[in-house]
């Protein structure tokens, strides 16, 4: 319960609702609403409601091979859109499909996840592995940073009163690129205690261009890149797949929380990393 | 799918898979639970709970917060009468110590009442409670169950408490049975084997936290209608602890949303009532699941150990258990959960001569355990169904041999019946139906038991393992609880039937109603039934112990016998036939003269024609079981387990029990059901956690995990019908029994697996990983 | 401040404060099919259809239902919702039914768009809803009783 909310605000522009944000600093932006609702916190005075600013268009662009997802877009429509459903084999649909629960997803907007991300954020990884920009909005400006290095950097400084207005994704050309997500939770309704999301292009033999990124660390998720430059050149093998599993469990900067002693996080790294490079090996021989 | 009907048995009402009674009602979410009444005027009501696992409360300063606009009443211990009693819905005189206030100058661990708030709205109670000032004064507190009983802390120091077996060691109760010289047999005996295994605290978490309203009719009576599985057990605790007497309470429960045993308790009644009684205005008061996990009741957590001795054949010669439990900081169920971790489960195998059952109730500074289905039994057979699978590898038996090999039997008995009742002795009873080879075999079949050696695991990296647990439970508490129920013949030839049972979703209005229907020979429809509501339903102690379907439907039977043979009486009266040659059969009354349906002579009955005759047709009973006769149930699971991670692939949980008569199949299997899924959880994945202050970090759903629809594998009952001549229409019990298989269960496949003994549950990949891990090493 | 939906098909205005609860204005407005077992999203008893999509009130603002179309269970009375209710009830799966106006609703939104789901889609919808009496077993059971006799009688008219 928001005890000292006073105003909830539905702006008809970005720049009415940059303006109102400016005005009380302890105005809060609001999509989805689901992490807001939750909270006692006592700060939040004002809300702004980003929904009606026309951020939920999906789009996918064939020519140009991109596909662009506003800020808006509630999680499950992501999930049940049939172009993105033809992505990566399904990959975005399958793993975005992993957050939450149903319920959780039909209100969650991906710009909300992306705001203000938990360390456990499933869409970070995801998101991380392809080749997606986010576009925000910020004093009059319109930004673009790369997904994966925005979390790598104070993305809430960043982030800090601008609106995300959407993630645009580069599909990868040509039939032989996969991607896997794996996630490891206490029960299945649960946040990660660790996730994991990896893609691979394959050059006639050899991997030409690899993405690994794990989340819930107990940290927010990053990539590995010493272990991408390390795969690059090689041919996808079970040997490799389990090197380069254990390379990444020995490369990531795990930790221990409440939930799993940083050990064991090294134990499922080594496994969830080995079981979707093989998951993208078996992809990439079934398409070639 | 009635795939558990049985073809045998010849019934018209009973043995059906009917609807439920109240079940049009709850599917159409229509207001009938208790928070979902209105009450004009009316206020809320919260506590404030303590921060501190230990302190005195040396100051409470209550005058800002009387200061706050819409706040109504509070209460605290400067102004409410001290009254020791304990909140255990238990039957008069209670077996648990007299160890709780309303409001104390002591709190015992972090959740425990400070004060109470009433006001006009929930932001208003809230203020009112973030200003009330407390001075704590903070005393070191107790939290590990080994130490309490040696330290020189006493948690219960108090001059008034009684009831408590020994408070200057923390112990709230104790039992010692000894049958045989057991530890001389065990040390004879060619095989002896040992088990140590330690539970944790769980919660009940029904969906519908605890929920009272309290308020005055207009006649000045109290009125509490309240979420509580124990109306008339919370209806003489309020009359002691507001010193009033019995007659000016009224307890009401409607639908409730859930309890398993944490509704078998007082816990808000006694503090909604208290406002009620001093603003004169309705007060309602809502746990919210953080105050659910807090500040309600839990599983006892208890570490029990198990010592068999055995003939190389694998004959049990000689059983010793010793039970260690944690009952938080006061003593609530703390003896009788403590007395069914052996009564429950010991006469199983009453192939041994030679017994010894003894244990500790210990106070600790945390949460308070207590009633909880299967009520110490889950603990118990954990412990004991591991040391029988060692038992039969160590002798090189299969662990189905070596339980047919030592279960008990009809016509047998167990000395333990008689020494170990709930909180005294208990009484002789011998077994009169079960039929537990026959689940053990038709379980086994359908899980595969016998080609389980040739099942490969599914993927690499993982092993294969099958597991078994068998036990029983009882059906009511014998020669102490008691049930009555009441019909009344309407003018169309309809029924009220009125009982003091109480449904908790269990569906027992319905079983209830088809018994009298089976009976009386009428429609289930004919039956309008009426339950748990202290002014105008006959007394029942509530619902717990398994004791519904047996207990009150024994009560209703004999009702509706009488009622049938009033009927019959009044028609072979009112139209001279020769006594003995009416019946009432499918609705119709057959004399020899005359013949009338039976909603013809109904209406008859309040008829002016009949003048003087005129008469109202009812019928009362009462019933006190002389005997808990036990269900039986086999468990089988089949698991893989992945040798990498310690994640457990949960595949398949078969339970076949034997219940008696299923008066309702798909009511019995739902029971089963929802009590298996329930044990998956506390096998997985439910565990209280705490802070080194005591404090609970995880009481949400969000980090507290349930199963929900994914986590569970594919689960098949099969109801094993006997027919057990005490029981209504050869029922027996069914509510608890279910959840006394997952751990025992899901140990002995684990072990099957991978090799590895399993002690503690939860059993998490974590845990399961670092065992493997440890072994190997 | 004012908002303004459509409940249960009756477009309304409501005088609401701004950090107002949406499972609060329902109960308060009489939907007490509506119920409050968690607040933190997790249990599902609190579930409704936003604009026909299934979700927990007590994470919603009041104020975010401005302009949509809100339906409790006490709106649900089509043809789908009644049958399954009945299957609801005849398969045994309703125990306490505390948690069973969210199971509806989540079942409900389930067979909207999906007529012929299989078991493990069934419990895919159903995995935002806490069921502590059933087990869920029978629950799925039923809905996959439902989605069978409708999908029986659309396939008969072809």
């Amino acid at each position: 319960m928001l005890k000292n909310l006073k105003e909830y605000h539905y702006p008809g522009s970005l720049d009415e609702a940059l303006s109102l944000s400016d005005r009380e600093s302890r105005s809060f932006f609001i999509a989805g609403g689901t992490a807001l609702a939750l909270s006692d916190s006592s700060r939040p005075v004002e809300l702004i409601d980003v929904s009606r600013l026309g951020l939920d268009e999906l789009e996918l662009d064939k020519e140009n091979g991109k596909l662009t997802i506003g800020a808006t877009t509630k999680i499950q429509k992501v999930v049940e859109n049939k172009s993105v459903q033809s992505v990566l084999g399904g990959f975005l649909s399958e793993s975005l499909e992993e957050i939450g629960s149903y319920p959780v997803r039909n209100a969650g907007t991906l710009g909300g996840s992306l705001v203000r991300p938990f360390p456990w954020s499933d869409v970070v990884p995801i998101l991380s592995v392809l080749e997606t920009e986010i576009t925000y909005y910020h004093k009059g400006d319109e930004k673009t940073r790369e997904l994966s290095k925005l979390y790598e950097s104070d993305f809430r400084g960043t982030l800090n009163r601008s609106i995300i207005e959407g993630v645009s994704i580069s599909l990868p050309e040509g039939l032989n690129t996969a991607a896997k997500f794996k996630k490891f939770s206490r029960s299945e309704f649960d946040v990660a205690a660790l996730n994991l999301a990896c893609k691979l292009s394959v050059e006639g033999n050899n991997i030409s261009e690899a993405r690994l990124s794990i989340g819930a660390r107990p940290m927010i998720g990053e990539r590995v890149t010493d272990l991408e430059d390390n795969l690059v050149g090689e041919k996808l093998t079970e040997k490799v797949a389990e090197d380069a599993a254990v390379f990444a469990a020995d490369a990531a900067d795990l930790g221990g929380d409440n939930k799993l002693s940083k050990e064991y996080r090294k134990q499922l790294v080594k496994k969830m990393a080995e079981e979707a490079l093989m998951d993208i090996k078996k992809e990439v021989a079934n398409e070639s | 799918m009635d795939k558990n009907k049985s073809d045998e048995l010849n019934y018209d009402v009973v043995n059906k898979s009917l609807t439920k009674v109240d079940g049009t009602a709850l599917v159409n979410g229509k207001p009938v639970f208790t928070g979902d009444y209105d009450y004009s005027n009316g206020l809320v009501a919260s506590i404030l709970h303590s921060p501190k696992p230990r302190a005195e409360i040396v100051n409470i300063d209550v005058s800002a917060a009387e200061e706050v606009e819409g706040v109504e009443a509070i209460l605290h211990q400067g102004n409410v009468e001290r009254v020791p009693h304990t909140t255990a819905g238990q039957g008069y005189p209670e077996p648990s110590p007299y160890d709780a206030y309303t409001f104390d100058s002591k709190v015992r661990y972090v959740g425990d009442r400070v004060a109470a708030v009433a006001g006009e709205s929930k932001e208003a109670v809230k203020e009112g409670l973030d200003k009330i000032e407390v001075e704590y004064k903070e005393l070191e507190p107790i939290f590990d169950l080994e130490e309490s009983r040696d330290s020189s802390i006493k948690i219960h120091d108090e001059e008034d408490s009684t009831g408590i077996y020994d408070p200057e060691r923390n112990i709230a109760a104790n039992v010692d049975i000894k049958i045989g010289d057991p530890k001389e047999v065990i040390s004879q005996s060619d095989v002896a084997v040992e088990s140590s295994c330690r539970t944790q605290f769980a919660q009940h978490t029904p969906i519908e936290p605890h929920v009272t309203t309290a308020y005055l009719d207009e006649h000045e009576r109290l009125v509490v209608k309240t979420s509580t599985q124990v109306p008339f057990h919370v209806r003489r605790i309020l009359a002691q602890v507001l010193d009033m007497p019995i007659g000016k309470i009224r307890v009401i429960k409607p639908r409730i949303g859930g309890g398993f045993g944490v509704k078998q308790e007082l816990l808000l009644e006694d503090v909604a009532s208290l406002f009620a009684l001093r603003t004169g205005r309705p007060v309602t008061m809502e746990y919210s699941r953080e105050e659910e996990f807090n500040s309600s009741r839990t599983r006892h957590p208890m570490e029990v150990d198990v010592t068999l001795g055995a003939t190389s054949e694998g004959k049990l010669q000689g059983i010793i258990m010793e039970v260690l439990s944690n009952t938080g900081a006061y003593g609530a169920h703390s003896l009788t959960v403590l007395s069914n971790v052996g009564s429950k489960t010991l006469p199983l195998y009453n192939k041994a001569s030679d017994l010894h059952f003894f244990g500790d109730a210990v106070y600790t500074n945390l949460p308070v355990p207590g009633a909880y289905r299967g009520y110490g039994a889950p603990q118990g057979y954990f412990s004991l169904e591991v040391a029988i699978d060692k038992l039969a590898e160590k002798v090189g038996k299969d662990p189905i041999e070596i339980r047919k090999l030592n279960h008990i039997r009809e016509g047998e008995t167990s000395p333990i019946f008689e020494k170990l009742g709930e909180g005294k002795e208990g009484t002789v009873q011998h077994i009169h139906s079960c039929r537990l080879d026959e689940c053990i075999d038709r379980g086994a079949e359908e899980i595969g038991w016998h080609a389980r050696d040739e099942k490969q695991a599914s993927k690499a990296h993982r092993k294969k393992g099958f597991g078994l647990a068998i036990n029983m439970q009882g059906s009511g508490i014998p020669l102490i609880d008691m049930a009555a129920a009441r019909l009344k013949l309407n003018e169309d030839g309809s029924f009220n039937l009125y009982v003091g049972a109480t449904d908790l979703g269990t569906g027992s209005d319905t079983v209830l109603s088809q018994i009298a229907a089976e009976v009386l020979e009428v429609d289930l429809d004919d039956i309008i039934v009426y339950s748990s509501d202290t002014d105008f339903t006959p007394f029942d102690s509530g619902a717990y112990a398994s004791s519904t379907t047996y207990v009150s439907g024994n009560a209703v039977e004999q009702a509706a016998k009488k009622a049938k043979e009033k009927i019959v009486r009044a028609f072979t009266d009112l139209n001279d036939e020769d006594p003995g040659k009416v019946e009432l059969s499918d609705g119709v009354l057959i004399g020899e003269e005359e013949r009338e349906t039976l909603s013809e002579f109904a209406l008859s009955l309040t008829s002016g024609e009949l003048e003087t005759d005129q008469q109202q047709i009812e019928a009362s009973a009462s019933e006190v079981p002389e005997e808990s006769p036990p269900p039986f149930s086999a468990h089988f699971v089949e698991l893989e387990v992945d040798t990498r991670t310690g994640e457990i692939d949960l595949q398949k949980y078969v339970s076949a029990v034997d219940c008696g008569t299923a008066i309702n199949p798909n009511l019995a299997e739902g029971q089963m059901e929802g009590a298996i899924v329930n044990g998956i959880g506390y096998a997985l994945t439910e565990e209280m956690k705490f802070d080194s202050s005591g404090r609970m970090t995880n009481p949400s759903f969000f980090d507290y995990k349930i199963p929900n629809t994914e986590d569970i594998p594919d689960i098949e009952v099969i109801l094993v019908e006997s027919s057990e001549p005490t029981g209504p229409m050869g029922a027996k019990s069914v509510g608890e029994i279910g959840i006394n298989g997952a751990i025992p269960a899901i140990a002995n496949a684990l072990r099957d697996a991978i090799g590895v003994e399993f002690t503690e549950p939860p059993f998490t990949p974590e845990k399961v990983w670092k065992k493997m891990k440890d072994e190997r090493e | 401040m004012k908002v303004e939906f459509e409940l249960n098909g009756e477009v309304k205005e409501f005088d609401v404060d701004s950090g107002e609860i949406l499972l609060d204005l329902l109960r308060d407005e009489g939907c007490k099919s509506v119920k409050r077992g968690c607040e933190t999203g997790d249990c599902g008893a609190c579930m409704v259809l936003v604009d026909g999509r299934a979700m927990t009130s007590c994470t919603l603002f009041a104020a975010q239902a401005d302009g949509k179309e809100v339906r409790t269970v006490e709106g649900l009375e089509d043809e789908l919702a009644e049958q399954l209710k009945e299957s609801l009830l005849e398969a045994g799966a309703v125990q306490c039914g505390f948690c069973i106006p969210g199971v509806l609703i989540s079942a409900y939104s389930l067979l909207s768009r999906n007529e012929e789901p299989t078991k493990g889609e069934i419990k895919a919808a159903l995995d935002g809803n806490l069921c502590r009496c059933t087990g869920y077993v029978k629950q799925i059971e039923a809905i996959k009783e439902t989605a069978d006799s409708i999908g029986g009688s659309s396939n008969g008219q072809k």
